[in-house]
């Protein structure tokens, strides 16, 4: 774990001038209070900010953020903090403005269908607003029922049935956002078509490093007519990649096509979320279809087939709601069961092409066993956006350098194979030493400078995505 | 960047070019000298040259090339628009580098053209599914850098959402390889998407990784001939029901090339799906819209909508607009006072483009234009014959107006790529609002 330096207690001055804008239940100072803001969903860093403020509106967060410039004092943007790269982390003492209070949906547009929503609102909340008009927001992180779709935009966020509908950035059509200097700023629009440069796509996955959006204007889809879930039991997780592949060859383009290997079966099945998975099995593929309810069975059967054909033991397809909710279980839950296999983990997010999938979950393996190390994996197979999870006790220094040291050795193998070091969680400040291993210094450069377009004095979530230097180093280069 | 518009010497362009590229592949147009390169380096090389000499440089595929003049909706134009003193033809560029069918990408130099990858893919069942103004001959490179999208965007999105990563040659002749192959990448911010769309303001485009999808079982098209313009948009509209997932859906007026004969008014529909759900769909639509008037089956089916491409992407006066798709409606009584050639009005998104033939009273545009100011859309024009172009976009911000500027700057501090001559966005010059 790194705990970085606690910051310095902010002056009471600035803390009566920040309450004087968002009341005195919008400015959290007390130290007590602090530790619940430390760490983002990846807890394996953790810093105090030196206060959250919690703005209600746009013109508040102009305010606050104006005040801030003025103090010179740092901030980053925090929604429900579920992250899982440190993208959340106060670090050097900035101050936290949580969006928890920015929690309304806006305006319903059915029959545009759009929506737009203030940055706080949860993933999950607006899909159910927008059900009983027949639409659904369709990008859904598995930590949708408490992620909030400010964060969404923030980190560009995938999710299992982004295989099919893509990722966030697709489905956000305009932003309000408010920038370091606390000016705001118009981008995009669902009335906008124009030839301007698309800042709305560029902003969508900034990692809160260019500032703070405040409204949200976001697509909608059709509710799918109809669903149908299968799972596929394989002796090993190679067999499994390899149907993956074989479906997606066949043209067949599933809602959602979801691995689950050994180690979390046994994880999930021990424990209080068991989803009926055989114990022995070597890996399990959830495979889903949705669209209109006419043809999705001949659907379902091909994916079977294909299932066979790559050695599954055994295929079961959901007849009802319930049957499909058993088949997910296994999947859903395998984040909360991990808690039975060891206190700590850390989650990777590399994707590498589809294809290699089976020759990279082999390396993983090799390398969990080589640092002595528990892998295991949950990861969404259609996309090759793998999740392996490094289980770990932060209390054994030891086992934390093997796991830093693992996971090292398993970016470059994702690298290697053609892929990426992050599919949907982001670099934050966890990935940044590995940024230079997929893009150059020309590319790097450019990055820099398109984060001092909206934001000259790098006060905006100093210290993430880039990898450069210490915070303070790099606003003084800027 | 923003240097004053000094003259440059053609024949001193020519000489520098033909020192970098091979002399063959160096030719004039209307006094401005075209450069062909083959290579990324060459398209470096060319672009340091222009910045070393304050160039004004046009990137180009298979496009009309730039407009030459600017005019407002609101009468206070035209006026000239700057004319380039070097113009980069992508068009040598023409190697398809990489493709893996198992993966579904494809990566190109951004010459190849729309139709050599539907051709190439095909053999694999496979498509780009983008079909934007100008059909099978478009550029790849051309598609990405206007980001301009067709009748397919309401079921697979606009080219941005196809790309996966990009080589671009920036103003000082670096070259940023940017996204991957992979379609979920968040390494980093999204420079692809700024790059896309942006019209060279960013860099030249030399090569693209693009994501392929499965083709459909089964491709239908389904026609329905109305009364009116106002009668077809609201039958229209009405098929916009959550349980019906169209491909893409168009009210066409006007004269089109076969297979779309006629001049009435039409609504055109496609689905593509598996057999079963796409007859399940055509018995549902038939209930709220009759039995279709035509139907078009898998080639002829993309018959008709390469003829929709293809009919919006010749050389005349072309416009845009766009508006909310609730809100379309009211734009009938000005759309029928616009002596159009041919209207394709897409339902679901609510862009509107159309062709006028050249000689026409342009003027006629710009209350069409006003209306649509008046409903907060945006519209926008082209004349080839007459070099007119008009740009009704909202003024930026002078917050937004600054990142734009700095934008440019990341990306051609010495000012030779369009972003920066060319009058666009109110970075360098205001906008024409």
């Amino acid at each position: 774990m790194l705990t970085l330096d606690s910051p310095p207690r902010l002056e009471e001055t600035l803390a009566r001038r920040l309450r004087s804008i968002v009341g005195d239940k919008g400015v959290i100072s007390d130290p007590d209070r602090l530790v619940v803001y430390e760490s983002d969903g990846l807890t394996h860093y953790r810093c105090l900010p030196s206060a959250v403020v919690l703005p209600s509106s746009t013109e508040e967060v102009s305010q606050v953020l104006k005040l801030l410039q003025a103090e010179g004092k740092d901030f980053v943007a925090r929604g429900s903090g579920t992250g899982l790269s440190g993208g959340a982390l106060p670090v050097g003492g900035s101050v936290i403005v949580g969006t928890a209070r920015m929690n309304q949906i806006l305006e319903l547009d059915v029959e545009n269908r759009r929506a737009r929503v203030q940055p706080g609102v949860i993933n999950a909340h607006l899909t159910q607003a927008t059900l009983p008009h027949g639409l659904i927001y369709a990008p859904d992180p598995s930590s949708q029922s408490a992620c909030s779709l400010g964060g969404n935009i923030a980190e560009n966020s995938g999710g299992p049935h982004c295989l099919k509908y893509g990722v966030t950035t697709r489905y956000v059509t305009g932003l309000t956002v408010v920038l370091s200097s606390g000016d705001i700023v118009q981008l995009g629009g669902a009335q906008r078509d124009d030839e301007s440069p698309d800042l709305v796509g560029l902003f969508v996955g900034s990692e809160g490093c260019f500032g703070i959006a405040t409204e949200i204007e976001l697509g909608l889809i059709p509710r799918p007519e109809a669903v149908r879930t299968l799972l596929g039991i394989f002796e090993s997780i190679e067999d499994a990649g390899r149907a993956v592949s074989e479906i997606m060859a066949r043209g067949m383009l599933p809602a959602a096509l979801e691995i689950v290997d050994a180690a979390t079966i046994r994880a999930v099945e021990a424990s209080i979320f068991a989803a009926g998975y055989p114990k022995d099995a070597g890996a399990a593929l959830v495979v889903e279809f949705d669209g209109v309810d006419a043809g999705l069975d001949d659907e379902v059967r091909k994916a079977a087939d294909c299932c066979e054909a790559s050695g599954a033991r055994e295929v079961r397809i959901a007849a009802s709601g319930e049957e499909r909710a058993a088949l997910w279980a296994g999947r859903k839950k395998a984040f909360g069961a991990m808690g039975r296999l060891a206190p700590d983990l850390l989650v990777q997010d590399a994707t590498v092409p589809r294809t290699r999938l089976p020759e990279v979950l082999k390396e993983i393996g090799e390398i969990g066993k080589r640092h002595g190390l528990l892998v295991a994996n949950v990861f969404h197979a259609g996309d090759g956006n793998l999740h392996p999870n490094l289980l770990f006790d932060r209390r054994d220094l030891a086992e934390v350098e093997r796991v830093e040291a693992a996971s090292n050795e398993i970016m470059a193998v994702c690298i290697e194979a053609g892929g990426t070091i992050t599919g949907e969680h982001g670099v934050g400040l966890d990935k940044r030493r590995y940024m230079s291993l997929v893009c150059s210094d020309e590319v790097l450069d450019a990055m820099r400078r398109v984060k001092e377009a909206f934001d000259p004095s790098g006060r905006c979530n100093p210290g993430k995505v880039l990898p450069d230097l210490p915070h303070t180093d790099n606003r003084e280069a800027t | 960047m923003n240097q004053p518009l000094l003259e440059t010497d053609p024949t001193r362009v020519l000489d520098r070019v033909a020192g970098v590229i091979d002399r063959a592949a160096v030719s004039e147009s209307d006094g401005v000298t075209v450069a062909a390169p083959q290579t990324e380096m060459e398209v470096s090389d060319l672009l340091s040259v222009a910045s070393e000499e304050g160039w004004k440089v046009l990137p180009q595929g298979a496009s009309i090339g730039p407009p030459k003049y600017r005019a407002s909706p609101r009468g206070e134009g035209p006026r000239f628009s700057p004319a380039p003193d070097l113009v980069i033809s992508l068009l040598g560029m023409t190697e398809i580098v990489d493709y893996q069918p198992a993966d579904q990408n494809v990566t190109v130099r951004a010459g190849v053209t729309l139709g050599a990858i539907q051709s190439l893919s095909s053999r694999e069942q496979q498509w780009l599914a983008l079909d934007p103004p100008g059909g099978n001959e478009v550029t790849l490179g051309g598609v990405v850098s206007t980001g301009l999208s067709g009748p397919l965007r309401s079921q697979y999105g606009r080219p941005r959402d196809h790309v996966l990563g990009l080589t671009v040659v920036d103003g000082g002749g670096r070259v940023l390889s940017l996204g991957g192959r992979v379609v979920k990448n968040v390494a980093g911010f999204d420079l692809v998407r700024l790059a896309t769309g942006s019209r060279g303001a960013f860099g030249v485009i030399t090569e693209i990784t693009f994501r392929l999808h499965p083709r459909a079982e089964a491709d239908r098209t389904f026609v329905w001939h109305q009364g009116d313009l106002g009668e077809g948009w609201d039958l229209g509209r009405s098929l916009m029901v959550p349980r019906v997932p169209v491909a893409a859906v168009e009210l066409l007026l006007g004269r089109w090339p076969s297979p779309l004969e006629g001049n009435g008014a039409r609504i055109v529909l496609r689905l593509t799906g598996s057999e079963a759900a796409i007859q399940r769909t055509v018995d549902f639509l038939s209930e709220v819209a009759g039995v279709p008037d035509e139907t078009f089956v898998a080639e002829a089916s993309e018959a008709v909508w390469l003829a929709i491409s293809e009919g919006l992407g010749d050389r005349r006066v072309t416009f845009r607009l766009h508006t909310l798709p609730s809100r379309g409606r009211s734009l009938a009584p000005a759309l029928a006072a616009t002596p159009f050639e041919r209207l394709a009005l897409h339902v679901s998104t609510g862009t509107f483009r159309g062709t006028m033939a050249d000689g026409e009273d342009l003027e006629a545009l710009f209350g069409l234009a006003e209306s649509v100011r008046g409903l907060g859309g945006t519209f926008g024009m082209r004349g080839v014959e007459s070099g007119l172009a008009i740009a009704s976009e909202p003024e930026p911000s002078p917050a937004k107006a600054r990142i734009l500027r700095q934008l440019i700057r990341a990306f051609d501090g010495s000012g030779v790529l369009p972003g920066a001559w060319q009058e666009r966005w109110g970075a360098s010059v205001s906008p024409l609002a």
